[in-house]
């Protein structure tokens, strides 16, 4: 069978059969599940640090940590748990390490300034224009509402309202029980309701 | 069902609650909750189209297979020859001794003083002059990884001295350069 042909036949595996063919030797199955998941990735790690760059960045290194540690993957859970859990952990370090270098991302020391209503002395570099098209003054503001959610209340959140994962998978992802999980994504949806009033 | 248990069913999952004839029959009798249903549902709504945006460039799952074949080729330090060569490598170097460390840390050091000047700033153009704040050696990051290196600045801010409320903000920029040197680098 040509590779085209196999890539083509790949296209139709589930997740934990193309990790299956992956192990067996077969690259093809590792580049289906990279085409399956990157943009997902990407718009994930994005909502959590806001520099859609470095999110790339983190996203190619997930898949790397994916490609590097197959073998350890165990098919008794999903294997988007497992990459969302990877992408989770990158995100949470890069914002630890922008915290314990005390250094504000751009974004947060803007949200400073427009708390204090001053002008802020730098260009903004949060989306480029081209990038903000289509997005509407409601999703700003639901984006922003979100950012402002404390990190355990703002992940489940992410992970099962935006990126529509189960709150079984969320639980997985963010090694909490589901419980947890479903207390706090309550709770996200009334703050998020109390910050938009008069938006929605 | 009250209030209370129609708040826990929309909250949880709004698309599946609307499908409950009680709870259907609750909306059309209470606007309270009605209102709640409608807000859950505008969250949900633009909470997926926050999820729907540009996705990953072109070339990035051609970035990440080079990368994999690279780390398929790399020297894998457990496998029996890669362990020989590695206590090899370490018995070379104890040879060697101080000597090598004193050459390794000074080259270091010498690398760390090169001035780190020579970039091309691709974006964004900003109205200050780049010099300054180059010449105060910026981290670079990715550098050997990458044709287009990713600096960060931290910058005084001249409008409020440092020990104001306002100055004390690291205010940290990002840019993407490439090495080739130009006269008219600005950020």
């Amino acid at each position: 069978m040509s590779s085209a042909a196999l890539a083509e036949s790949f296209i139709s595996f589930g997740d934990n059969a193309l990790v299956s063919a992956y192990l067996e030797g077969n690259e093809l199955a590792f580049e289906v599940l990279v085409h399956r998941y990157q943009d997902k990735l990407v718009n994930y790690i994005n909502t959590l640090i806001h520099d859609y760059d470095l999110s790339v960045d983190l996203a190619q290194e997930a898949f790397i940590r994916v490609y590097r540690n197959a073998d350890r993957y165990e098919g008794k859970y999903q294997f988007s748990t497992w990459v969302y859990r990877i992408a989770t952990n990158l995100a949470i370090d890069e914002m630890r390490r922008r915290e314990r270098k005390g250094r504000f991302f751009l974004y947060n020391v803007m949200s400073v300034f427009q708390k204090e209503e001053r002008d802020f002395p730098l260009p903004d570099s949060r989306q480029c224009p081209e990038r903000s098209l289509g997005r509407t003054e409601k999703m700003e503001k639901l984006q922003a509402s979100i950012d402002s959610l404390p990190e355990k209340y703002r992940l489940p959140f992410l992970l099962k309202e935006v990126q529509e994962l189960s709150y079984e998978e969320t639980s997985k992802v963010l090694k909490i029980s589901l419980g947890t999980v479903k207390s706090r994504i309550h709770r996200a949806k009334m703050l998020l309701r109390e910050k938009l009033t008069g938006v929605l | 069902m009250n209030c209370n248990r129609i708040e826990e069913l929309l909250i949880e999952s709004t698309a599946h609650a609307r499908r409950s004839p009680e709870v259907q029959e609750h909306l059309r009798s209470c606007r309270s909750c009605a209102s709640l249903c409608g807000e859950l549902e505008s969250i949900g709504r633009l909470s997926q189209t926050l999820g729907d945006t540009e996705g990953a460039p072109p070339g990035f799952s051609s970035h990440v297979f080079r990368r994999a074949a690279q780390t398929r080729r790399s020297f894998n330090p457990f496998s029996t020859f890669g362990a020989m060569l590695s206590l090899s490598a370490v018995a070379a170097l104890v040879a060697v001794g101080g000597g090598l460390w004193s050459d390794f840390t000074g080259a270091a050091r010498a690398d760390q003083d090169r001035p780190p000047i020579g970039y091309e700033i691709l974006g964004p153009v900003h109205s200050r002059p780049l010099e300054p704040y180059l010449s105060q050696r910026p981290l670079i990051r990715d550098f050997d990884r990458s044709p287009e290196p990713l600096i960060e600045l931290t910058l005084p801010d001249p409008d409020h001295p440092e020990g104001s409320k306002v100055g004390r903000l690291p205010q940290v920029i990002r840019i993407k350069a490439t090495r080739r040197q130009t006269s008219d680098a600005r950020f």
